[in-house]
């Protein structure tokens, strides 16, 4: 229901709202300046920034192996996933093979984060549009993947699990069980989210023709993901490029028809599906052998020979202190984050620290379209865009 | 081909070298580095770490690149996988018994085993921990030096530097094989003036020096090339610090002065920067008092008191000593400002005539009596009281008489002279004392103005030593407050009157330099190498 845009000349009769940087229904500190018609948003002027950390030039001042913690802040409801971003770009610059049960468990818990990345974009959006039941739902299941989480590696939010080369360390025992237990127990939930709003009057009313992005504007503004596929496009880095063996996986790609909300809500639930066959097949085929591989050049000692001798007592060290040293070079490496497409450009000139990383958060390219988006929709809308949308401010502004 | 050069072939580069020269050193020329311990560049060779294993065609084993002569014609390989393995089996040897100490090891982040490991070794332990060998650890071997003969790894640097640089052969080894081990002669000291080369020589962390133990991790220090204060040698430096404080000094290298080696003295002279409490602001004296105060009050105190002398006693009634300690520039501003500018003929620097007592403090390695830095540089300026003018002895006898007024003292050095308590008593009785200092003094109650002055760590500039080569320093650390350097000063003086002056930066003052002494034209501060440049001054 896209209503008429009044001429701009008009902007000095208008009610200018300020929606943010700090606003309960934008999820994060995002800054927009609405300028009102009534309850027609006639210009939106997005602003970026409010979150800005220096997560690049931070990089570029540490080692390699130091960088991981600070990916866990760029999309937080779904860190393990950035943590696997980095890992694998470094691991593409230094040309190092991961080990195969290392590719699986990443497989594994990747899909396990976006499930629950995709619970929180839903839950939250929906709790901004009036329905704050579902809000329990999505967010007990994401208990359970924390749990799981906490046990792999004693961190639950912000995991930092990955290390170049391989994972901090092993599963545990009973991974395989618990991943088992959950996979049960989350179609219930997700069922129930579905039984609530998949056919709810109220929800189709506030959500159904709201936005609506054709798939060529959709590729125009960079968009991937979620956000993409409800145009129809079935582009996934999954399937499109893929990576630690999901080409061997048996999975589809949701797509939506008109890029709506409603749709972008619809693909997230059927892409849950889709993680958890993904998991199934993984945990079937989950190989055995060491998580990490074994390179003195660059991956740390076992914990227990640094103790002990003084070969991996330096080892460690050097490591530590001085970091590796990369081949001089540049790779760009990206995969298939929950939001999108998440990329890490890396430059190294040999040296100890990244000479320099660009990241290539998914929710930037989907932010920059937001004054593009938005005129024409009643300031309620812009709240059910916002959440359908998943800008996570922790990646946007970096 | 010339009689006294050879050609050789390493690693596939046709390198060119001098007769007599080892493998190591023409591929060192070539810029190929081969692994080592033992060897030193200004010791003698003895080949018993066997790091630096090369391969040459045609010979049956692999040889010791350190002491194998350069030939004609030779093919040298340092980098295959033969050579590779037979140095990774080196390093493991050397390995063997080595504590397992780096987290509480001095040399942890410039260990020569840490670093040769990751590009040598990264080989996996095969030596069970409970079978290595122990020895003596934390051995107090003299005033400075503490050795840790686990560490060792028996390279012999340390004795051959004791027996060749220091001539004082204080260490020896004793025993034989896993058991041999580094100590000094029937428990005599290491104590000689040189001995800190040894820890700086010392390729892992058996030798270290009491001074910076403990002190601070390496790879927190910052380093920046400095020139050495302590003498008039001007050893070549590295001045390495943390969070605005100095840590150490360690020898540069550089043919010229002092090749790799520095003396203790010099070496632990950082401290003398911290050992006396600093001066903070400018101070004026109010009232009888010493009272904190601005830039701007403190040189327009100066300014007047100088209007005020010359009116009643003319430029004679001012006199100005200076200190060989400052830099070049320094001294060339406070002889523009009151020789050229005031025309005041009572200047002098000779602040220091220990010479006699510093004669137990010289040798012919490094060390010399003149223990200023500037000596030369102030020579050269022509620091010297001009005709009717006079020298410190003059201008304390006519403070005596009254007929100098005023008194411009850079530094309190003049009470290092062995007459101080009457050269202190003479100064209390002038009118006019202005003190410009780095640290508090004893002459600070007769003082009518205080400034505080930058050490040489706190500003850029150069020292010339006794050689006549030009060598410059660095800012390393920031001065305390509002220290200024005495170019500074003089510039804060200068705009307070007219004239056609200009030394509002170094590289004006070199230009300014260039255009009175023929020795520094053409020389820019910017164009000073790190090594400095020899002066063409003759004879002076």
């Amino acid at each position: 229901m896209t209503l008429t845009v009044e001429p701009l000349e008009r902007l000095g009769e208008l009610m200018v709202v300020n929606i943010g940087p700090i606003h309960p229904a934008t999820h994060g500190t995002i800054y927009l300046k609405a300028y009102l018609d009534g309850e027609v948003i006639v210009k939106a002027e997005p602003d970026v920034g409010y979150l800005h950390r220096c997560f690049e030039k931070m990089c570029e001042t540490h080692p390699y192996h130091t960088v991981m913690p600070y990916t866990d802040r760029l999309n937080y409801c779904s860190c393990f996933m950035n943590n696997v971003g980095w890992a694998m770009a470094v691991e593409k610059l230094l040309g190092l093979e991961i080990t195969p049960k290392c590719q699986y468990v990443r497989v594994i818990l990747n899909e396990f984060n976006r499930i629950i990345d995709h619970m929180v974009c839903i839950g939250t959006n929906l709790v901004d549009v009036g329905a704050l039941t579902n809000f329990w739902y999505a967010f007990q299941p994401r208990e359970m993947v924390y749990t799981l989480l906490e046990k792999c590696c004693g961190a639950r939010l912000t995991v930092n699990y990955c290390q170049i080369g391989g994972l901090i360390r092993d599963i545990p025992s009973d991974f395989d069980n618990e991943s088992k237990t959950i996979l049960k127990a989350l179609p219930r939930f997700i069922e129930d989210i579905e039984g609530l709003i998949t056919h709810n009057r109220i929800f189709i009313d506030r959500t159904k023709g709201i936005n609506p992005v054709t798939a060529d504007q959709a590729i125009d503004w960079g968009w991937t993901g979620p956000c993409l596929r409800a145009c129809g496009v079935a582009y996934d880095v999954r399937k499109a490029h893929p990576y630690y063996d999901y080409d061997k996986f048996d999975f589809s790609i949701p797509t939506g028809t008109n890029g709506d909300v409603y749709d972008r809500y619809l693909v997230r639930i059927a892409e849950m599906y889709q993680s958890m066959k993904i998991i199934e097949q993984a945990l079937e085929g989950l190989p055995d052998g060491p998580v990490t591989v074994k390179d003195n050049r660059y991956i740390f000692p076992e914990k227990e020979n640094v103790y002990s001798n003084i070969e991996s007592l330096m080892n460690h060290f050097k490591l530590v202190m001085h970091g590796i040293k990369p081949p001089v070079g540049e790779v760009y490496s990206y995969t298939e984050a929950a939001n999108g497409e998440l990329g890490f450009y890396l430059i190294s000139d040999g040296g100890s620290h990244p000479y320099r990383v660009k990241v290539r958060p998914p929710c930037f390219a989907i932010f920059q379209a937001m004054e593009d988006m938005l005129p024409g929709h009643m300031i309620a809308d812009l709240i059910a865009i916002l959440g359908s949308l998943n800008l996570v401010m922790g990646e946007l502004d970096r | 081909m010339a009689e006294d050069t050879v050609t050789l072939k390493i690693n596939g580069k046709e390198v060119t070298t001098k007769k007599g020269n080892m493998i190591l050193q023409a591929a060192e020329q070539a810029g190929i580095l081969i692994p080592h311990f033992c060897y030193h560049k200004h010791l003698s060779i003895a080949g018993n770490c066997r790091m630096c294993l090369v391969e040459v065609e045609g010979w049956p084993k692999l040889v010791i690149s350190c002491a194998t002569m350069a030939q004609e014609g030779m093919v040298v390989h340092t980098n295959n996988e033969k050579v590779r393995k037979a140095v990774t089996s080196v390093l493991e040897f050397i390995l063997l018994n080595h504590p397992v100490d780096c987290p509480i090891c001095d040399q942890s982040g410039e260990c020569g085993l840490q670093d040769y490991y990751m590009e040598y070794g990264l080989h996996d332990s095969r030596m069970p921990l409970k079978e290595k060998h122990r020895k003596r650890k934390v051995v107090d071997l003299g005033p400075t030096i503490v050795l840790d003969t686990e560490r060792c790894i028996l390279c012999s640097r340390c004795i051959r530097f004791c027996d060749e640089v220091s001539k004082t052969s204080e260490l020896a080894f004793i025993r034989r094989g896993g058991k041999m081990e580094i100590t000094s002669f029937e428990n005599r000291p290491l104590d000689n003036p040189y001995s800190l080369n040894t820890v700086e020589i010392c390729p892992v962390g058996a030798l270290t020096s009491k001074d910076f133990r403990f002190k601070c991790r390496v790879w927190f220090l910052k380093t920046i090339n400095s020139v050495c204060d302590h003498c008039s040698t001007g050893c070549n430096i590295y001045a390495e610090y943390h969070q605005n404080k100095i840590y150490r000094f360690r020898p540069r290298q550089t043919d010229y002065v002092n090749k790799t080696w520095m003396c203790d003295e010099g070496r632990l002279s950082y401290k003398a920067l911290y050992s006396r409490e600093r001066v903070e602001t400018p101070m004026l004296q109010i009232k009888g008092k010493l009272q904190p105060s601005s830039w701007n009050d403190a040189l327009d105190s100066i300014h007047k008191t100088v209007e005020t002398v010359i009116s009643e006693k003319g430029p004679a009634g001012i006199g100005v000593i200076a200190s060989p300690k400052l830099s070049t520039e320094e001294l060339f501003s406070l002889k523009e400002f009151f020789g050229n500018l005031i025309k005041t003929p009572n200047i002098d620097f000779r602040v220091d005539d220990g010479f006699q007592t510093n004669k137990k403090m010289e040798d012919d390695v490094l060390r010399r009596v003149d223990k200023n830095p500037n000596t030369l540089g102030a020579m050269l300026l022509k620091i010297f009281p001009t005709e009717n003018g006079a020298d410190i002895k003059g201008m304390i006898s006519k403070i005596d008489k009254g007929d100098l007024k005023m008194l411009f003292l850079v530094t309190d050095d003049i009470l290092k002279k062995e007459d101080s308590e009457k050269i202190k008593h003479s100064l209390e009785k002038v009118e006019h004392l202005i003190l410009v200092t780095p640290f508090k003094s004893e002459l600070f109650k007769s003082c009518e103005v205080i400034l505080p002055l930058k050490t040489y760590m706190e500003k850029d500039g150069t020292f010339i030593n006794a050689q006549g080569r030009i060598q410059k320093f660095h800012r390393v650390i920031n001065p305390p407050h509002e220290a200024a350097s005495l170019v500074e000063i003089i510039n804060g003086l200068l705009q307070m009157r007219e004239h056609q002056i200009d030394l509002s930066s170094i590289e004006k003052v070199f230009l300014r330099m260039g255009s009175q002494h023929l020795f520094f034209e053409g020389i820019t501060f910017e164009g000073i190498p790190d090594i400095g440049i020899q002066l063409k001054i003759g004879e002076v």
